[in-house]
């Protein structure tokens, strides 16, 4: 998988050029909508992966109600699919309401990840 | 080689930095910077320990493990402790990479990050441990209760961190901010050239420290009071008195006089008893004359405390005068370059009537206070 920091390197890059993102957020957001994560209680930062180091650094990292709305959210989700419903639209999660709060955490540690495999493997 | 003092300097760069700075032969420099006013004895108990263990860790400008790599390679070393008094930070590198240490004491007094999460995976377990290894000994247990019943608050706060009382990371960003002033810091150079000193000063962001004041804790004394404490380990029993900055000298002739714990060629009349010493600790606005008796047995140290008590009232004027050279050279060998001593031995008599008493260990059988 690239690296997060890569990820958001070209988000950065997209949003930054008026053309490109005129074609790529429409097509970002009918992704979302099909998606389907926020009718079961989802933000997108709770589908990214956390089998790895990083990611596990990073949920350590967050603050406490950060971390026990994050499991609220999971477990919700966990009740959606085996309950086979999705929620009622005043408790699905709100376009604004889907925030990249886990993302500074993980550029943060995998800065300091990449920093520590360059200064392991120096020249000198 | 024994390192010459060729030049000894003061100087103020940078808007009220206190600087002072000599040469010396050889290859080593030193730069040690104390922050006064910013020792256990200032603010919250525990905060000065914690804001100890926050520096050299991430900056604005580097982050810690980049120092740490960066500093290995030159071959320095580095370290930030606390005191009662002050946190010091000290470094010491070979003399031609003296701009990138000063960059970098000025990058931690200055734009230290203070990282939540460095806070709680660094700086908390470092000082709990740092606690807790200090307190396997009980001779650190009874001189913090003797500071404890000595001065309560101010002086009387525990060195470090014991992890009861909750600290945020935002409270040491705070204290930071409060003490890292031009008024409180002071930097202490030896094996640098001074002229080239100043000019890394002014280039790093040492220059750009705030101006601020300086605010002293005031200090009350106690006399009296009595502590004791049931350990497993060794016993130790403990004699203190508060001293006032003033008769640093007259204590510090009876510490010669009974066999101090800096002149361990001078033996006095308190080696006859196994363990026991005496010393002056000194503090800014006070200090602390402590004899100490220290055994694995009990009743080894309540038979070596009470004699101890007895020595200590039967010194006499001749012998209070005949010691005077030799504190002289006690305070000349605890006198450093970043900590100078400047007071005068002075022979007179001082009454130790009235003292503090602290027993730790097996206290069924030290003796109370007003047994001895």
């Amino acid at each position: 998988m690239a690296s997060l920091t890569s990820v958001v390197k070209t988000a950065d890059f997209i949003l930054s050029r008026p053309t490109l993102s005129k074609v790529v957020v429409p097509i970002a957001k009918t992704f979302v909508a099909y998606a389907g994560y926020r009718e079961m209680g989802l933000k997108f930062n709770d589908l990214i992966m956390e089998e790895s180091p990083i990611l596990q650094k990073a949920i350590r990292r967050l603050p406490e109600d950060e971390s026990y709305a994050r499991n609220f959210r999971i477990i919700t989700a966990h009740q959606c699919a085996l309950s086979h419903h999705l929620l009622p639209p005043n408790k699905v999660v709100k376009p604004e309401e889907d925030n990249h709060y886990l993302v500074p955490y993980i550029l943060e540690a995998e800065k300091e990840a990449f920093e520590k495999a360059e200064l392991d493997n120096i020249q000198v | 080689m024994l390192s010459r003092v060729t030049a000894r300097t003061y100087s103020t760069a940078a808007q009220g930095l206190k600087v002072s700075s000599r040469d010396a032969s050889g290859k080593l420099s030193k730069l040690t910077v104390v922050v006064n006013n910013a020792g256990s004895k200032a603010g919250k108990t525990g905060l000065a320990h914690l804001l100890s263990k926050s520096n050299f860790l991430n900056t604005e400008t580097k982050s810690a493990l980049r120092f740490n790599r960066e500093s290995e390679l030159l071959g320095g070393v580095y370290s930030s402790s606390v005191t009662r008094d002050s946190i010091v930070l000290s470094t010491q590198f070979l003399k031609e990479d003296l701009p990138y240490y000063v960059e970098e004491l000025g990058n931690v007094l200055t734009k230290t990050s203070f990282r939540p999460h460095e806070f709680t995976e660094i700086v908390v377990p470092v000082a709990k441990a740092e606690f807790a290894n200090a307190n396997e000994s009980n001779e650190f247990k009874a001189l913090e209760s003797l500071h404890e019943i000595s001065f309560r608050r101010g002086l009387g706060h525990p060195l470090y961190y014991d992890g009861l009382n909750k600290i945020t990371v935002d409270e040491v960003k705070q204290f930071a901010s409060e003490v890292y002033n031009t008024s409180n810091v002071s930097l202490y150079a030896s094996g640098v050239n001074e002229e080239d000193l100043n000019k890394f000063i002014n280039e790093s962001a040492l220059s750009a420290l705030p101006s601020g004041a300086s605010k002293s804790v005031p200090v009350k004394s106690y006399e009296g009071a009595e502590s004791r404490i049931k350990a497993a380990g060794g016993s130790v029993a403990l004699i203190g008195v508060p001293v006032k900055p003033a008769d640093f000298g007259k204590y510090e002739v009876l510490s010669a006089a009974v066999g101090s714990a800096f002149l361990p060629g001078h033996p006095g009349a308190l080696s006859s008893i196994p363990g026991a010493t005496s010393k002056l600790l000194k503090y800014q606005d006070a200090g602390l004359f402590v004899v100490s008796v220290a055994n694995k047995s009990g009743a080894a140290v309540a038979d070596g405390i009470r004699q101890a008590k007895k020595i200590l009232e039967s010194v006499s004027s001749s012998d209070l005068s005949n010691a005077t050279k030799s504190a002289e050279l006690s305070v000349a060998l605890q006198s450093t370059f970043s900590h100078p001593l400047s007071y005068k031995a002075e022979a007179s008599p001082v009454k130790v009537d009235k003292f503090n008493y602290v027993a730790v260990g097996d206290v069924d059988a030290l003796p109370y206070a007003n047994e001895l």
